[in-house]
């Protein structure tokens, strides 16, 4: 008899809801007396908050220019020199990174717009790893956080552009059609109208229609970003900075350069304050450790790792990650010989 | 059934983009934004909110319910998690000796937000009595710690907030700092001095005080290092501007 009624979908559904209400009840109220042990869940709350406000105008802007793109319609002349330049263009990337600046937020967003919209599989992926790295605030903050010290200013510009260049090389090896890393639903997804389409959608203005297509990139990405800063605030919490800095002087570069890499990916600093972050590391961890840190951190961590999951295939993101970081890794530990020595 | 499932969902969207935007347009105009972003974003961030609005609207008037698959009822969870969240800690204060990953940070370590050498630090290593403010207090406390020696036995005197951890072990030690924000909340760093103190216990983490005390300099392997002896010590009331921003 139980067993018949806890197997309907209703009561179990049911229980799992009383459940909730119960634990919230519980943690809110001094019910369970432990409220000074869960003194971490503010850490989170706070972290989670701080990195969400502040990433929530970024995600947008992505979204809005994603949805731009994909407004132009194929007969514009906007259109018709958007294709050609970014098409035939391999600065492009770069060009657009300066000239839009985004962070590592919004950059997501918009490499996934990119593909979905025609643009070249190579030019969306080096948009996508050099964009957060030629914005000027980023740039800017690097300066201010290492004063005087023009290599690795120069070298988190110089070297991010190369990893950008090395890394579409390599993954267009890989991935002959680029267009099939996306997700199925994102690539049949009608991403413009136009007049007399048999989509069976109703027609709006450009700019209702850009509103419409931000807001449905918005809503689809929302929970990824949310999902993505939950998991670094837990990270945050639980392994704050320190707890990477053991490799102190002493211990070689690779570990050192391996762990720093692992800070950078597992605590998703915003890019544009990471460099302040490195450099309280400076004086006992090696130049060619932190520049690892500047150089991964903005390109792959676990925030982007989830949004980007949400637009493309597993292995495809998987290879990514894996490929930013060997090359990243590859070439900090190489300029630390040739430039820190 | 479908229909109507796939309505619901889309409105709860709707509702959450809007409670989202909502949330950060009463942040802004109660001035609570400052607690979590720098307020250089507080623009951005305001068009931001207004924009989302706007798409709620547009989603509104569109009212074109698409065909929902996957985890639906999970995503929906995702995004209302923060605020379960936020009820459940809503009771629960700031530990700035725990909080913004400082948990093992020394204040030596505080992070150099690169301000040059210029005609006003030279006008402060040349003072008797030393008064930080919210405006001199970074570029002041990192020529302090960049050139020690010339501060040594000045008085200095500033507001902050008590961090009890244990930094050389001693029981006479607490350090006076403020949260320094570059960024956002997460990126917190204390900067201030570690202060020697006979009565530290009397003092409670956390709490603001002034303190007005005379700079001295312990020399390690690592270098010179400053500290302040405590000579005066004042309750304080929080300041308007609990965080700095060094630009």
């Amino acid at each position: 008899m139980i067993k018949s009624v806890l197997k309907n979908s209703v009561v179990r559904r049911f229980l799992v809801f009383v459940s909730i209400v119960i634990a919230a009840a519980a943690l809110s109220s001094d019910f369970l007396r432990i409220k000074h042990d869960l003194s971490f869940l503010y850490s989170i709350n706070k972290y989670f908050w701080a990195v969400f406000i502040q990433a929530f105008p970024f995600v947008m802007g992505g979204a809005f220019i994603s949805a731009y793109i994909s407004r132009i319609n194929s007969g514009d002349a906007k259109r018709k020199w958007f294709d050609n330049f970014i098409k035939r263009n391999r600065l492009a990337p770069f060009v657009v990174s300066v000239l839009f600046p985004s962070c590592d937020c919004s950059s997501s967003v918009i490499f996934a717009g990119m593909l979905k919209n025609g643009v070249p599989f190579s030019s969306s992926i080096t948009y996508y790893l050099v964009a957060p790295l030629l914005n000027p605030i980023v740039i800017l903050s690097t300066f201010f956080a290492f004063p005087g010290d023009v290599k690795m200013i120069v070298s988190r510009i110089f070297i991010g552009i190369i990893i950008s260049i090395l890394v579409p090389l390599i993954l267009c090896r890989i991935f002959r059609d680029g267009s099939k890393v996306l997700i199925e639903q994102h690539k049949e997804e009608h991403s413009y109208h136009e007049e007399g389409c048999s989509c069976g959608c109703s027609h709006h203005s450009v700019k209702e229609s850009i509103f419409i297509s931000a807001g449905r990139e918005l809503i689809h990405v929302l929970p990824f970003v949310i999902g993505g800063i939950i998991a670094s605030s837990v990270f945050q919490t639980f392994f704050p900075k320190e707890a990477f800095s053991f490799s102190k002087a002493g211990s070689v570069l690779i570990i050192q350069t391996l762990m720093m890499m692992a800070a950078a990916f597992t605590l998703s600093v915003c890019a544009t304050s990471d460099a302040f972050i490195a450099a309280s590391f400076r004086g006992f961890l090696s130049s060619g450790s932190i520049l690892g840190f500047l150089l991964l951190g903005p390109m792959i961590d676990v925030k982007n790792v989830i949004v980007l999951s949400s637009y493309f295939k597993k292995r495809f993101v998987i290879l990514l990650t894996i490929i930013v970081f060997i090359v990243t890794f590859i070439l900090s530990i190489a300029f630390s010989y040739l430039i820190f020595r | 059934m479908i229909n109507r499932k796939n309505r619901i969902i889309y409105h709860v969207e709707s509702a959450i983009l809007s409670l989202y935007s909502i949330i950060f347009l009463i942040l802004i105009v109660s001035g609570k934004i400052s607690e979590f972003i720098h307020p250089r974003y507080i623009f951005i961030l305001a068009g931001a909110s207004l924009a989302g609005i706007i798409i709620v609207l547009n989603r509104i008037k569109e009212n074109q319910i698409p065909h929902y698959h996957g985890k639906m009822l999970l995503r929906i969870s995702i995004m209302i998690f923060p605020l379960f969240l936020s009820f459940v800690s809503r009771n629960m204060k700031a530990d700035y000796s725990e909080a913004a990953g400082s948990k093992e940070i020394s204040v030596d370590k505080s992070t150099s937000f690169g301000f040059g050498k210029n005609d006003d630090i030279l006008e402060y290593r040349n003072k008797e009595l030393i008064i930080l403010t919210e405006e001199n207090f970074l570029k002041v406390t990192q020529d302090i710690y960049d050139n020690p020696k010339l501060y040594l036995d000045r008085k200095i005197t500033y507001t902050g907030t008590v961090m009890k951890k244990k930094f050389s072990g001693r029981k006479d030690e607490l350090a006076l700092v403020r949260m320094v924000m570059v960024c956002c909340a997460a990126d917190l760093a204390p900067s201030g001095f570690i202060c020697r103190y006979d009565n530290a216990f009397e003092l409670e983490n956390n709490s603001w005080q002034i303190i007005t005390g005379i700079i001295i300099v312990e020399t390690s392997k690592d270098g010179d290092f400053p500290l302040v002896r405590i000579l005066d010590v004042r309750s304080a009331e929080k300041p308007e501007q609990e965080y700095l921003y060094p630009f």
